[in-house]
């Protein structure tokens, strides 16, 4: 599967994002970067068609999405979103029924991810209930259960204790290593740079640099987008950032 | 989801067609008389049609029933309503009132018509219509239209000798009336407010309330047309000599603006209703209404022809 | 993985739910035909099932002797029955109509009246009361209540429409306004028209009663709405999924603006079907599935479906109680569906401010 983003641009208000024109190939993990109100989750939900771009064109396989039919589409795309809320007391159970809309229900692995993250005992428990952590495994699950060739993630580790964390990046290292795609909106550098392959980096709305985590997490590339100064090290061929207060001239 | 919309789509086009043609039964089933001796004519212009005299009666209607009585008829009454008060001590099952009738007790009581009158909900003669009870719908809104109904009455229940008694009483006992009033060479008309109910509601043109007032020598300040609120700006300017409280009216209400500033407030001319039926209800016990205003407002005595039909409860006091 | 599929499937509806329905559906045939043995008038238990008997089709007739009074038949078959069979339908719709109202909007405190079907609905039928109108024979209030609640429903959702798409908040806002305004109408019209008849028969309507219900009008609606409701369940799967909000719903793939559509169609139809010969009764539409909720969880699967039984036990209860609170008075069913619908709402605010439906 290829996503093809072309000069994708979208205005609303004083806000413009792009143009962003970038390929993402199977077998990859997308990180997106850049600091708060810079367009990232608005990035995500142009990919995902729950904005229509003002510019440009988003296609999968050469398919424009915007032909697509809604089941299609998600059988390409699954989204984990930053929250979910039942207003109407869902349970566990319940939502992730609702990730599997679209799928032939013989190809669930519901049971087995509930197992791998011995998520059994909540199953059956209200989901506005859960607490943050719990409600973020809940729902990457069901984004993996929906079983499509792209998971477009909008910060999946708040909340997450650590060995949970650690878990879902190894999730997400495995579900590319299955040839999905795996498009994910991360705020921590460091995890940008140990789990991404490729990042694109936005600030206020335009693409600052984008290319492999190794070429794109340098200082200087930092520099133009925080303001702070940064010093990045190569420990066991991973990047490692760290950030200091920037001393003014 | 898209079969699921075509099943939608179908299922609405059958339900649509499906609905049609039960309501176009539905309209089609309306009710049609039967053939017989007795035809009759209410107030909402239906004729209905009896096989003979009736004998088995339901008046949600007290005028009905008041008139039924004078009639000799009361003994075809099965059924009777809340608001019955003449005769007195009524033993008939008390089957509601404008605002809700048992239709239930009614249908048990297997009667050959139901008297209701223009308050009543339209729905609930709509159900007796279909339960196949004759229903009869009164409303008179003057004197002649009382008259008519007594001699509806009277053709209904066999007894139109005494109908036309109780009309020709009630055209004399008019007519004494203007005499009396012509005699006693009383001034100019009072202008007068009847105060029927809460919040200024008072009776216009075309209600036979007005037209007792008329026949009292009192005129109207309510000159627009059927029941109404009048506004107290209004009754402020036209500032009636006379108000007449009904029943259901407090003295106390009148102590405030604008009443309070009226002629009839100064100069003590505000009378209360003793015993409203005499004028709330449409029969010929209206004559008696009349003559009481009179008594109560000027100086002149009016007196009337005896009944001429032998009550054990006299008309004149309902006791 | 075979099995563990069909355990999966099993549990979307657990065994104690399968019971509650059994059960439900058991004391709602109680319930129902129990309502017949009650009234003003007495009737034998005996020549009420006797009467029952005679009506069964092909076999009736050997039970048509001895029923008694001819009137008797006439009080069962033409009055309780279609007021019963009534309160079961309307209470099922508003059940369900709740239900559904409530997915889309993501809301608990909305029912089916809120989307204008009350306020139209009344328009038609005022217009009809105050004006004397008779264009289409004796059943003109029942065609314009019908017609007038549609046609709010329908100026509220165009008016709501923004690009192609309906942002509920603003639905449920123009929903309001227009309700307000079309209330103002029906109050002028009123005011403007003050016989005592039109007046009554107004304030019956706006309360609610199912005890001017007969079988000619009862055949329609119950088509309409056994129709509505069997639809409006296949949809449980999408009206979980729009709970979770429109853009989750979305990336699963529904068809959310469609589903908004159909939804609030026949949430329509049924709802102002209903309400065309019962008026305005209130409180069953909001509690209903939130006592459905609280029996067997969030999902649409089992909220229909309940709501519907629950609707119908409801609402037939509150009928044999608005006989017999004041004999030989019948309350508008209304008053007594507020009179217990208020306090069980007070007590389900309590539960959110427990925490229950916290966010």
């Amino acid at each position: 599967m290829r996503i093809d983003l072309n000069s994708v641009e979208y205005s609303i208000g004083n806000f413009r994002l792009g143009p962003v024109t970038y390929s993402i190939q199977d077998g990859e993990i997308l990180g997106i970067g850049g600091p708060n109100g810079s367009g990232k989750s608005t990035l995500l939900r142009i990919m995902l068609r729950l904005l229509r771009p003002t510019g440009g064109s988003i296609s999968i396989d050469g398919v424009d999405i915007a032909d697509m039919m809604p089941r299609d589409l998600s059988r390409k795309l699954a989204y984990l979103p930053q929250n979910l809320f039942s207003p109407l007391n869902l349970s566990v159970q319940d939502v992730l029924l609702a990730s599997e809309y679209s799928m032939d229900r013989r190809s669930s692995k519901l049971d087995e991810l509930i197992d791998r993250y011995d998520l059994g005992n909540l199953r059956h428990r209200d989901f506005n209930t859960l607490s943050g952590g719990e409600k973020r495994l809940v729902m990457l699950i069901g984004a993996i259960n929906q079983g499509s060739g792209a998971i477009l993630m909008d910060e999946p580790d708040t909340f997450l204790d650590v060995d949970k964390e650690m878990q879902v990046m190894h999730e997400i290292t495995a579900l590319r290593d299955s040839g999905r795609i795996v498009v994910i909106i991360l705020h921590d550098l460091n995890k940008l740079a140990s789990l991404c392959d490729n990042v694109l980096m936005l600030k206020s709305g335009k693409v600052m640099a984008f290319g492999s985590t190794k070429s794109v997490l340098v200082p200087d590339v930092l520099e133009k987008m925080y303001s702070a100064s940064f010093k990045v090290e190569q420990i066991a061929g991973m990047s490692r950032i760290e950030a200091f207060p920037r001393i003014k001239d | 989801m898209e079969r699921k919309l075509k099943i939608a789509l179908t299922a609405a086009v059958v339900i649509i067609l499906v609905a049609g043609f039960f309501v176009y039964e539905g309209v089609q089933k309306a009710p049609s008389p039967v053939n017989g001796k007795i035809s009759v004519r209410d107030s909402l212009g239906r004729n209905v049609t009896f096989n003979g005299t009736v004998t088995r009666i339901v008046s949600i209607d007290p005028s009905a029933t008041a008139t039924l009585y004078a009639l000799g008829a009361y003994k075809d009454l099965v059924g009777g309503n809340e608001f019955d008060c003449y005769p007195p001590n009524e033993s008939l099952p008390n089957l509601g009132s404008s605002y809700g009738i048992d239709v239930e007790a009614i249908v048990n009581l297997s009667p050959q018509v139901v008297l209701l009158y223009s308050a009543t909900m339209p729905s609930y003669g709509q159900q007796l219509i279909n339960l196949g009870i004759p229903v009869l719908v009164d409303n008179p809104n003057s004197l002649s239209q009382i008259e008519n109904e007594t001699t509806m009455f009277g053709i209904l229940t066999g007894t139109e000798h005494n109908a036309s008694l109780i009309n020709q009483w009630m055209n004399e006992s008019l007519a004494s009336i203007s005499e009396s009033i012509s005699s006693a060479s009383l001034p100019q008309e009072y202008t007068a407010f009847y105060y029927l109910y809460s919040g200024g509601w008072t009776a216009g043109n075309d209600t036979f309330i007005n037209q007792i007032l008329q026949y009292a020598h009192l005129k109207n300040i309510a000159n627009a047309s059927g029941y109404y609120e009048m506004s107290s700006g209004l009754i402020a300017v036209d500032n009636p000599q006379v108000i007449i409280l009904d029943q259901n009216v407090n003295y106390s209400s009148v102590d405030t603006p604008p009443y309070n500033e009226t002629s009839a407030f100064h100069n003590s001319r505000i009378i209360s209703v003793v015993n409203d039926s005499f004028i709330d209800d449409p029969d010929f016990r209206v004559i008696y209404g009349i003559t009481w205003i009179i008594d109560n407002v000027y100086p002149a005595f009016v007196s009337l022809p005896a009944f001429p039909i032998n009550l054990k409860y006299s008309p004149t006091t309902g006791l | 993985m075979f099995r563990s599929i069909i355990n999966f499937r099993k549990e979307r509806v657990s065994g104690s739910s399968w019971l509650v329905f059994f059960v439900s559906i058991i004391v709602l045939l109680l319930v129902a035909v129990s309502s017949a043995f009650i009234g003003v008038v007495y009737i034998p238990p005996i020549q009420v099932t006797k009467i029952f008997l005679s009506q069964i089709p092909l076999i009736g007739h050997f039970f048509s002797s001895g029923i008694g009074a001819e009137h008797y038949q006439e009080i069962i078959v033409y009055l309780r029955e279609p007021h019963i069979l009534g309160a079961v339908i309307i209470g099922a719709v508003l059940g369900v109509g709740g239900a559904v109202i409530q997915s889309i909007f993501k809301n608990p405190i909305t029912e089916p009246y809120m989307v204008g079907i009350s306020s139209g609905a009344a328009l038609g039928a005022v217009l009809s009361i105050a004006l004397g109108l008779t264009i289409l024979g004796i059943y003109t209030l029942q065609f314009l209540a019908f017609i007038f609640s549609a046609l709010i429903v329908g100026i509220i959702y165009f008016f709501s429409l923004r690009s192609g798409r309906v942002p509920i908040v603003y639905m449920l806002l123009t929903g309001i306004a227009v309700s307000v305004f079309v209330s103002s109408l029906v109050a002028f019209m009123l005011y403007n028209s003050p016989s005592l008849a039109s007046t009554s028969e107004v304030f019956f309507w706006l309360m609610g009663s199912v005890e001017t219900i007969t079988w000619v009008e009862l055949a329609p609606v119950a088509v309409i709405s056994v129709a509505s409701m069997v639809i409006l369940s296949l949809y449980s799967r999408e009206l979980d999924t729009i709970q979770l909000g429109e853009d989750y719903a979305r990336t699963v793939g529904v068809r959310v603006e469609m589903l908004k559509i159909v939804g609030l169609v026949l949430v329509t139809i049924s709802v102002s079907a209903v309400v065309s010969i019962s008026g305005l009764i209130g409180f069953v539409g909001l509690v209903v599935p939130h006592i459905s909720r609280l029996i067997h969880g969030g999902s649409n699967r089992k909220v229909i479906p309940s709501s519907a039984l629950f609707g119908a036990i409801f609402l037939v209860l509150a009928y044999d109680i608005s006989r017999l609170v004041i004999e030989p008075k019948v309350v508008p069913i209304g008053i007594i569906t507020g009179m217990i619908g208020v306090p069980f709402f007070v007590y389900l605010l309590r539960r959110l401010a427990g925490g229950y439906y916290a966010d």
